[in-house]
């Protein structure tokens, strides 16, 4: 079978590049591959018996968006929301009406209210992360893959008779064998004795650094030996200097800067405790937090979020994201940092959940076997999504959406498929 | 160890009933700035020449127009007579000449003093008026910047509410989850 594979590839800022880099050398055993890295001249240039896309929440994404939009394929959702990307290609073109009908016709004349404020700059952070937008693409989609079963779950609400797989985030490290924390820390120029906090990844306001290095702040007093590390790039909109010097933790805190895959892991390798929260979450799961798991570090996640449903408490350590977050976070980063068997029973219990559950070949052998299967329904499933397409035009589209949003404010999911004749009908006698 | 953390997280769990106070949460409202006073206007610059001012020595030297008195001899007895003879005509004259000169002059000094007072007026009223519209102009600056910086303020505050009771909520969520859990574990 010929697959395209639809991606971004390093040296990509999406972090999904590495990702489909990793799993492609997999797949490529299986399939004809062909990796799509940048928008084709046109979509008849990629020949295929399916495509494979893979859709983060980015600009990076944009072609990949609007080709799994124009031929239906099997979409790897790596984000549930989307709402950035969309923004992208619509506002950010100069298509604010664009956005304000995606807006409409997912959320009704809550959408359109709500996406006035967002295309005016003026929603802030939680609004795009509570209306995924995401609509469009799991429409048109012939199967899904979720990473979480988050994500898997709510699409699969949407998808009915559609297949959709949860398939766990691999974890692939490229240093093998993975270094000791004394080798680590050696090779990094760390100080061998320091008790190291990391967080992982480009640092942005979502990851609830400032929390963070309160919370170290207050914990080094105990500790003077803590360092916290920032491993990553840094949104320079964060004044992380002046939130480490408030928190009193001067140049206790390290940053590195962007960092290749090596030195990343060698990062995670060094650390005594990893620090992945998340808030607000578009249905995302962190790469760095399974390549913690994977180097068998405790990581501290926000509770509730797709990071931390996804294992077993006790493989990773949530921290409620409510009032007594910080509370939570010093005493939790205390006990851990007091208490090495604590940090090697969870780091251990993480390595032995991801080698067990996270592993490349497994997952990759796992997402092979899907496509196989929704290669073989593909014309099924292809007539499903058409007929779909074709009522999504004209007026019996547009009642289709109106009801739609009607549908949700009831809390269902979609409009149930009785109603469609009824519209049509309705249509009819007029 | 689920039950390790949870014995942590419940640790601290007291402190999330204490009632936080709004600048805790919100930070310090953004101070509103007001103007100034506006400053004294820059000096004006040096003023382009004035046209020369009409020299009133000429008239002032000639209004008499009588002359000195001639010389004696034949010529000067017949100066004399003529003068004798037209003597009203040439002192009506002299008279309205001295008149004429002397209003010329009080006209000139009119006129300086006039347009001295006017020049003075003016620049008063232009200076007022220029500093008037600059103190409007800096105003409409910053009420501009201040309404662009209160709106996004706004959309913080807004949005860190909505945070705020969004991560409330996955708080309480998360806290129901673990009491079913643990009322589980005793049914078992």
């Amino acid at each position: 079978m010929k697959l395209a594979v639809w991606s971004p590839l390093p040296p990509s800022p999406s972090g999904i590049a590495d990702y489909v880099a990793e799993q492609c050398g997999e797949l490529a055993r299986r399939f004809d591959l062909r990796v799509v890295a940048d928008e084709p001249a046109a979509l008849e240039a990629v020949d295929a018996d399916l495509d494979l896309y893979h859709l983060g929440n980015s600009p990076a994404h944009a072609y990949v968006y609007r080709a799994a939009l124009a031929r239906p394929g099997v979409v790897v959702l790596h984000d549930f929301g989307l709402h950035h990307l969309v923004l992208g290609e619509t506002v950010e073109r100069g298509d604010r009406a664009g956005y304000l009908r995606e807006m409409r016709r997912a959320y009704g004349e809550t959408g359109t209210f709500v996406g006035r404020q967002v295309a005016r700059a003026l929603g802030g952070d939680l609004l795009p992360a509570m209306y995924p937008l995401n609509d469009r693409v799991l429409d048109s989609c012939l199967a899904l893959v979720g990473l979480t079963r988050y994500v898997a779950g709510r699409a699969a609400l949407r998808l009915r008779g559609r297949p959709v797989l949860h398939l766990p985030h691999h974890v692939s490290l490229p240093l093998d064998p993975v270094p000791s924390r004394a080798e680590a820390r050696r090779a990094l120029g760390l100080p061998k004795g320091a008790l190291l906090v990391t967080a992982p990844g480009l640092a942005t306001a979502a990851k609830r650094l400032d929390v963070a290095l309160r919370a170290a702040g207050r914990v080094r007093a105990a500790h003077p030996s803590l360092r916290f590390v920032v491993a990553g790039g840094t949104d320079e909109r964060l004044p992380l200097a002046e939130w480490a010097a408030a928190a009193l933790l001067g140049d206790a805190l390290v940053v590195t800067g962007r960092l290749g895959l090596d030195d990343f892991v060698r990062h995670l390798c060094a650390a005594d405790v990893v620090v992945a929260l998340r808030f607000p979450t578009h249905g995302e799961i962190s790469g760095a937090l399974v390549r913690a798991m994977g180097v068998g570090r405790p990581a501290l996640v926000t509770a509730l979020t797709p990071s931390a449903d996804e294992f077993p408490e006790g493989c990773v350590v949530p921290v409620t994201p409510g009032v007594c977050e910080e509370a939570e976070l010093e005493a939790l980063l205390a006990r851990l940092l007091g208490d090495e068997a604590l940090r090697e029973t969870i780091g251990r219990l993480a390595r032995a959940h991801v080698t067990a559950h996270h592993g490349l070949a497994d997952t990759a052998a796992r997402l092979a076997d899907f496509l196989e299967e929704v290669h073989g329904r593909k014309g099924a499933l292809a007539a499903e999504v058409e007929r779909r397409r074709a009522s999504a035009d004209g007026l019996l589209g547009h009642l289709r959406d109106e009801v739609r949003w009607a549908a949700r404010d009831l809390g269902l999911f979609d409009v149930p498929p009785e109603i469609e004749p009824v519209l049509a009908d309705l249509l009819r006698r007029d | 160890m689920a039950d390790e953390l949870r014995r942590i997280r419940e640790s601290v769990r007291d402190r999330a009933l204490l009632e936080r106070k709004a600048d805790e949460v919100l930070g310090q409202a953004a101070e509103v700035r007001t103007a100034e006073p506006a400053p004294p206007p820059p000096a004006a610059g040096p003023l382009p020449p004035a046209p020369a001012r009409p020299d009133p020595a000429g008239v002032n030297a000639l209004w008499d127009v009588r002359g000195p008195a001639k010389p004696a001899g034949l010529k000067g007895r017949l100066a004399r007579l003529v003068r004798r003879l037209v003597a009203p005509a040439v002192d009506a004259q002299v008279s309205f000449n001295a008149r004429q000169v002397q209003l010329d002059n009080e006209l000139l000094a009119y006129i300086d003093a006039r347009l001295e007072a006017t020049h003075r007026h003016y620049d008063a009223v232009l200076g007022g008026y220029g500093r008037h519209m600059e103190d409007i102009d800096k105003r409409h600056l910053i009420l501009q910047e201040e309404l662009v910086a209160h709106v996004h303020d706004l959309v913080k505050r807004i949005d860190l509410v909505l945070s705020e009771s969004e991560r409330g909520r996955l708080s309480l969520e998360f806290a129901l989850r673990d009491l079913r859990a643990r009322l589980e574990q005793r049914l078992r």
